[in-house]
């Protein structure tokens, strides 16, 4: 009888560590980094390592002179004017014309019960129009994303988890991917960006969680490229030696539905450069 | 009896040598049950989204080995590839609650 007790408020206490409603969970992960780094200030976060790195900041400062990701930018600048066979544009799927919509995203889309974020619905509008779908990390895909993107630079992220419990489960969902261990390294995304945030893995700084998704699609000087939050999941998944997830399959799409809502409030900044 | 003694150890020892030499020596069935262990494993732990991106080189290197024809080679990569998919399978379901150790509070 006593085992069967223990036991219980072993399972409850563990449950309850980590159940808060999303808006605890975001004042906790702000409260943590200002702990973390007390001289940084919570806005500055959308710089990504470059605020708590100050020379790393400075060289940063030199390369958005002339940023890597201006062709780009260009590139998807002139995809997304350009008509479809059937005459319609991206602005004809996008509230406001597409134009400073990126805070918005991704957002909980009660018709289909699922995560919707900004690089799906391009794909989904390119085959509402009878055009082929783009591949989602990289090339033209990321392109149109930082355009859109770069319209909406000072816009705050404003993603919304509303009174349904299925947007509930999916910011759940992409809470638990977040913090769970995986690969053969048994890392979490949170080992690396949140616990052991500010410390070098090798030559580079591991970056604060905070403010991690307002800068992309970003120009890495790694993939000498341009790609989507999606491909860097990937790429994290790589590196703690897991098989990385398909770009927009439904575990990615909620992982960026709870980690932009971590950075809710803080002013998009895309597309970015980074090292 | 000192003769008896001498052909009985003997005997034992010609046999353990040649037991031994059988135990060792994969064949191609050795090789292809390990590599249906593993891809077994590794079905599983990429089922529950939890596969290792370790497994599919291990299994494609014990492929290139037992095409060379050595088998023992092969099943040690294989029986690793399993491993790192039983591995992952485990870490699967210690995480499905472990993970709420982490959550920043």
């Amino acid at each position: 009888m006593k085992k069967i007790l223990v036991t219980t408020l072993g399972v409850a206490l563990v449950a309850g560590l980590a159940w808060a409603t999303p808006e605890e969970d975001r004042l906790a992960f702000i409260d943590y980094h200002k702990k973390r780094f007390p001289n940084v200030a919570v806005e500055d976060y959308v710089n990504g390592v470059y605020a708590i790195n100050p020379p790393a900041y400075q060289q940063w400062l030199q390369i958005e002179e002339f940023p890597p990701y201006e062709l780009a930018m260009a590139e998807g600048k002139e995809l997304f004017e350009t008509p479809f066979a059937n005459g319609k544009t991206y602005a004809d799927c996008f509230p406001n014309g597409g134009i400073g919509i990126r805070q918005n995203y991704p957002y909980f889309d009660a018709e289909t019960g699922q995560v919707k974020t900004i690089e799906l619905e391009i794909n989904e509008c390119r085959e509402r129009n009878g055009e082929k779908p783009f591949k989602y990390s990289k090339g033209k895909m990321a392109a149109i994303s930082a355009y859109m993107a770069f319209t909406s630079r000072g816009e705050k992220l404003n993603v919304v988890i509303p009174d349904d419990p299925r947007a509930l489960a999916a910011y759940e969902d992409g809470k638990e991917y977040y913090y769970s261990k995986r690969g053969q390294l048994n890392f979490s995304c949170a080992d690396c960006h949140v616990a052991s945030s500010g410390m070098m893995i090798r030559a580079d700084m591991l970056s604060p969680a905070l403010g991690h998704p307002t800068h992309f699609p970003v120009y890495r000087s790694k993939w000498d490229d341009m790609g989507t939050l999606h491909r860097r999941f990937g790429g994290c998944n790589k590196q703690v030696r897991a098989t990385p997830l398909p770009a927009q399959s439904e575990e990615y799409r909620n992982l960026e539905y709870f980690l932009t809502y971590m950075s809710n409030g803080m002013e998009v900044n895309g597309p970015g450069a980074r090292k | 009896m000192t003769r008896k003694l001498w052909i009985v150890g003997a005997a034992t020892i010609v046999c353990s040598g040649l037991c031994a030499g059988t135990a060792l020596a994969a064949d191609q069935a050795a090789y292809e049950a390990a590599c249906k262990a593993a891809e077994s494993a590794q079905k599983a732990a990429a089922e529950a989204r939890y596969e290792w991106n370790t497994i599919g080189p291990l299994m494609k290197k014990a492929g290139v080995a037992a095409e060379a024809g050595d088998y023992d080679r092969a099943v040690k990569l294989c029986d690793e590839a399993r491993k790192h998919g039983e591995a992952a399978l485990a870490q699967s379901e210690h995480e499905a609650e472990g993970w709420k150790l982490s959550v920043v509070r």
